[in-house]
């Protein structure tokens, strides 16, 4: 890497970096020129089905080759360097794991694998990290889809990897289970760990983290933090509902506001297009006092990262 | 020339037309299964089997119709390839149960593997009559196999014969019964075990290569047992489920096969029919408590 | 009150020794209905229950007055299922199917084919729906699951974890449908653990924990508070002291207050307090406590 300023697609401190990676399969290009990089703490890898996120994650894990460019993890590139495979941990997104075996078992043969010292205990701390003790010894073909997780989990925290690579690890979790996978996954971040997390469910995501990457069709679409990603879509208005008993009063009085973009009205509630959100923000509480307008909510509609990857993909 | 402008509504509508409940629900599944087994609506490949084996069944049938129409003093119950009716029994029960091994997994393997008893669990039919609804379809396609030719070959020896075709055909009604009589036995023999096999497999090839094993290898596994004077072996010979409806035949036709394990160990007749309708009770009870638990 | 469409009375389920469900009493109101639970509590357990894939161990249940122990069939020709796992058949195309599974509800073969036409097209499946199953992608598929549990105008439609597998794009169009049942006249009963998509479609939830009904009522309910939240933009140090200055109880998380004011309509009173310090804000509102804190709060913490 040289010296040139950092993208928002990129970190100070990365530990796993990805520069002008290309993949493809045949005719198919499944990752055309992605260069960005990860660090420590929770970073997320969006996109939708088909974009080019497993691939991605298969070849920062080593178990592809890019057709392109350079992966590097902790300096060397996954696939020809074997070391790299003791740092990294993945919980791939297909059930890989052997049912007849219990969950204690299928954790200490991936300690073994790893060639951790001491497997037996260290399969006994993963599977206490997860909270998975009770039901340890049974075999996995019997677990509910969240146990399996957490027994994947466990099985790719075992040899403590500095670099943990996840792919949709809350599917068929329930809230519980949910909230508990998510506290690992912060307490590991914290500790300083990479943690890339790849999920559908950005709700989830948002809570975990502020950094995200986004792909589409192959391609980085975006890349940073969430709210700063926003804020760069600056040809997209922000819209904000505003719910008051006099709606058209307050209506008429925006319209008279330069940064005011357009206003819908819906019984209540307005929703107004702004390109300035703070603007309107400052500027609404005087001019309710003015009019003798009384506001009941004020509310952005469009900040979340769920409408923010609306936008992305809509982009197409 | 009209003013007036119109849109119709896209949307969703109600159904408030009849609903036909659980008769409507069984006969959907009859006639899907009907469909399975011929492979009709579904791949290609799907319809070569039963297609190709009702060409070959149909065979003897089309040449004594045929020999009936262009040979003059032909006479069809001496001398030609395939004898009459009885014979035909013998040799397209053969090609009826291949088809049976193919077929009754198709009827019920796919739904149980592929997760669609979710659907039917959801629709006014239960296991009782879904099990009810495939044996349906599947006997009624056999049936089709066994009485197609045997009625054409019935019109045609009537045709041949010496009254007057009307009177042929009037006349020899008790053939008629005997046909229909020993189909059922023939379909329910063949095709109770198929089902049997098919409410257990996991996958359909692996239903097909049962049931072709214990109808087509066991029987000679028996002869060489009888053969031996092996204790027991006599027991064993009714194993040779595929032979029971030979044995009725044989009966009904008033002719022998002593080479059927059957006869070899000196069983009467109606012990083969007691046996098919085991097999086939058993069949129902055995597949309504396996599907209870889904349906 | 309406006619509740789902009654049950001290329904209790066990598996031989174990019990999933005890004590379940519920009057569920027609409309959109979430049912949540962790893994194990008793969820899929009560749907085969309803269903009538399964005779209560012990205990009443009637879905729209009828009982399931006697009139199991009745029910299933009102009711529709779109279950989690696979359930099409991979060797058939989707038009093929969602016909059929008209058929086997009781609708008769001409209107079949023509709703099933129809429902296809309502669930955004065109020229795809003469393609085999088998060779659908996972959103193709969810759309398909829901086509067959609707085609038969049913009364009420279970959907168990509707959005499983979805890309956002998918999840989001698959919610946006749930949420028009209703307008057709459908009663909705969904069972996710994607509790979000709960808040979005549905207006009465169900929560069970260990085989025990922990709540059963309305949605607003639940999630709203009387507390207003606003998010300060400038100084909210000065913001909470000007409010508590006034008679507002007010605790702050970062730029977050949350104000409980008695006095008087706290709306106006954080309008005339952010234009007195010359504040703006991010947001403001009533807060309501989201239905994931409910859940975690109200369940001891760990699924099977």
């Amino acid at each position: 890497m040289t010296g040139a300023p950092l993208t928002p697609a990129q970190v100070p401190d990365a530990t796993v970096s990805v520069e002008s990676v290309s993949k493809w399969f045949g005719q198919k290009v499944a990752v055309s020129d992605v260069s960005c990089s990860f660090g420590p703490g929770i970073t997320g890898l969006l996109g939708p089905n088909g974009a080019g996120k497993t691939t991605l994650l298969r070849m920062l894990t080593g178990l592809l080759l890019p057709s392109e460019g350079t992966v590097a993890v902790l300096g060397r590139a996954p696939r020809s360097d074997p070391a790299v495979y003791a740092k990294v941990g993945l919980v791939p997104e297909e059930d890989a794991v052997y049912g007849f075996l219990s969950a204690r078992e299928f954790v200490g043969y991936s300690a073994r694998l790893a060639g951790v010292a001491d497997p037996e205990g260290a399969a006994g701390r993963a599977i206490d990290r997860v909270e998975l003790n009770d039901a340890a010894d049974r075999p996995i073909s019997g677990f509910s889809k969240g146990m399996r997780q957490r027994a994947k989990v466990a099985a790719a925290l075992v040899h403590e990897p500095q670099v943990l690579v996840l792919d949709e690890p809350l599917n068929g979790t329930d809230p519980v289970q949910r909230a508990h996978l998510i506290a690992v996954f912060q307490q590991l971040a914290a500790a300083g760990h990479t943690v890339i997390v790849s999920s559908h469910v950005l709700e989830e995501v948002e809570k975990m983290t502020h950094r995200v990457i986004a792909m589409v069709d192959g391609k980085l679409a975006a890349a940073g933090n969430v709210g700063a990603i926003r804020r760069a879509m600056t040809d997209i208005p922000y819209r904000v509902r505003v719910d008051t008993p006099q709606p058209r009063v307050l209506a008429a009085a925006l319209f008279a506001d330069d940064n005011v973009n357009g206003i819908d009205v819906a019984g209540d509630s307005l929703h107004v297009e702004t390109a300035d959100l703070s603007a309107l923000g400052t500027r609404l509480p005087p001019l309710s006092r003015r009019l003798g307008v009384r506001i009941t909510a004020f509310r952005p509609e469009d900040e979340s990262l769920e409408s923010v990857f609306r936008y992305l993909v809509g982009r197409r | 020339m009209t003013d007036g402008g119109v849109i119709f509504d896209l949307g969703y509508k109600p159904h408030d037309g009849p609903r036909l409940g659980a008769p409507g629900a069984f006969r959907a599944t009859v006639k899907d299964g009907i469909r399975r087994v011929l492979g009709l609506r579904r791949k290609a490949r799907k319809k070569v089997l039963p297609f190709l084996l009702l060409g070959i069944a149909l065979i003897p049938a089309v040449v004594v119709v045929g020999a009936a129409f262009l040979l003059a003093d032909f006479d069809p119950e001496s001398g030609t390839l395939f004898g009459g009716h009885s014979e035909f029994f013998g040799w397209v029960g053969t090609l009826v149960l291949i088809f049976a091994a193919f077929s009754a997994p198709e009827l019920l393997v796919p739904d149980r593997v592929e997760g669609v008893l979710a659907v039917y669990s959801s629709r006014p039919i239960r296991a009782r009559s879904y099990l009810l609804a495939r044996a349906t379809a599947l006997a009624i396609v056999m049936t089709a196999y066994l009485l197609i030719p045997q009625l054409l070959m019935y019109v045609g020896f009537s045709v041949l014969g010496e009254d007057g075709l009307l009177s042929e055909l009037v006349g020899r009604g008790d053939e008629l019964l005997k046909i229909v009589g020993v189909t059922l036995a023939y379909i329910v023999a063949f095709g109770a075990p198929a089902l049997l096999v098919a409410v257990f497999a996991r996958r359909t090839a692996t239903a097909t290569g049962t049931y072709l094993a214990v109808m087509l290898v066991v029987p000679g596994i028996v002869t060489g047992l009888l053969e031996g004077r092996v204790a027991g072996a006599r027991f064993a010979a009714l194993l040779t489920l595929s032979q029971h409806p030979d044995a009725i035949r044989d009966w009904v036709y008033d002719t022998s096969t002593p080479t059927l394990n059957l006869v070899r160990a000196g069983w009467d007749p109606w012990v083969s029919l007691a046996a098919i309708a085991i097999v086939a009770l058993a069949t129902g009870f055995i597949g309504i408590r396996r599907y209870r638990s889904e349906l | 009150m309406t006619a509740p469409i789902i009654q049950t009375t001290g329904l209790g389920h066990a598996y031989g020794d174990i019990v999933a469900l005890h004590g379940v009493d519920l009057d569920v109101p027609p409309g959109r209905i979430g049912l949540v639970g962790a893994n194990g509590a008793g969820k899929t357990t009560l749907i085969k229950i309803l269903l009538g894939i399964l005779d209560p161990t012990v205990g009443d249940v009637a879905v729209f007055g009828d009982d399931v122990r006697t009139k199991a069939l009745d029910i299933r020709s009102q009711v529709g299922y779109m279950p989690e796992g696979a359930c099409l058949p991979l060797a058939q195309s989707a038009a093929d199917f969602v016909v059929y599974a008209a058929e086997l509800a009781g609708i008769p073969p001409k209107a079949a084919r023509q709703r099933g036409s129809d429902v296809l097209t309502l669930v955004g499946l065109h020229e795809e729906r003469f393609r085999y199953l088998g060779d659908f992608s996972t959103g193709m598929k969810q759309r398909a699951k829901l086509a067959q549990a609707i085609v038969h105008d049913p009364e009420l439609v279970f959907l168990d974890e509707p959005t499983a597998g979805l890309d956002p794009e998918g999840r989001d169009e698959m919610l946006d449908l749930i949420a028009r049942l209703g307008g057709y006249g459908i009663n909705v009963l969904v069972s996710s653990h994607v509790l979000v998509d709960i808040e979005r479609t549905c207006d009465w939830v169900v929560m069970l924990d260990g085989g025990e009904v922990l709540r059963s009522q309305p949605l607003s309910g639940l999630v709203e508070t009387g507390t207003v939240e606003v998010d300060v933009l400038g100084d909210p140090a000065v913001m909470a002291a000007a409010l508590a200055a006034r008679g507002a109880d007010v605790t702050a998380d970062g730029s977050v207050l949350a104000v409980q004011y008695t006095a008087g309509d706290p709306f106006d009173l954080i309008l005339d307090v952010l234009t007195e310090v010359g504040a703006g804000m991010r947001s403001l509102g009533t807060r309501s406590t989201s239905l994931e804190d409910l859940f975690l709060a109200g369940t001891d913490g760990g699924g099977p």
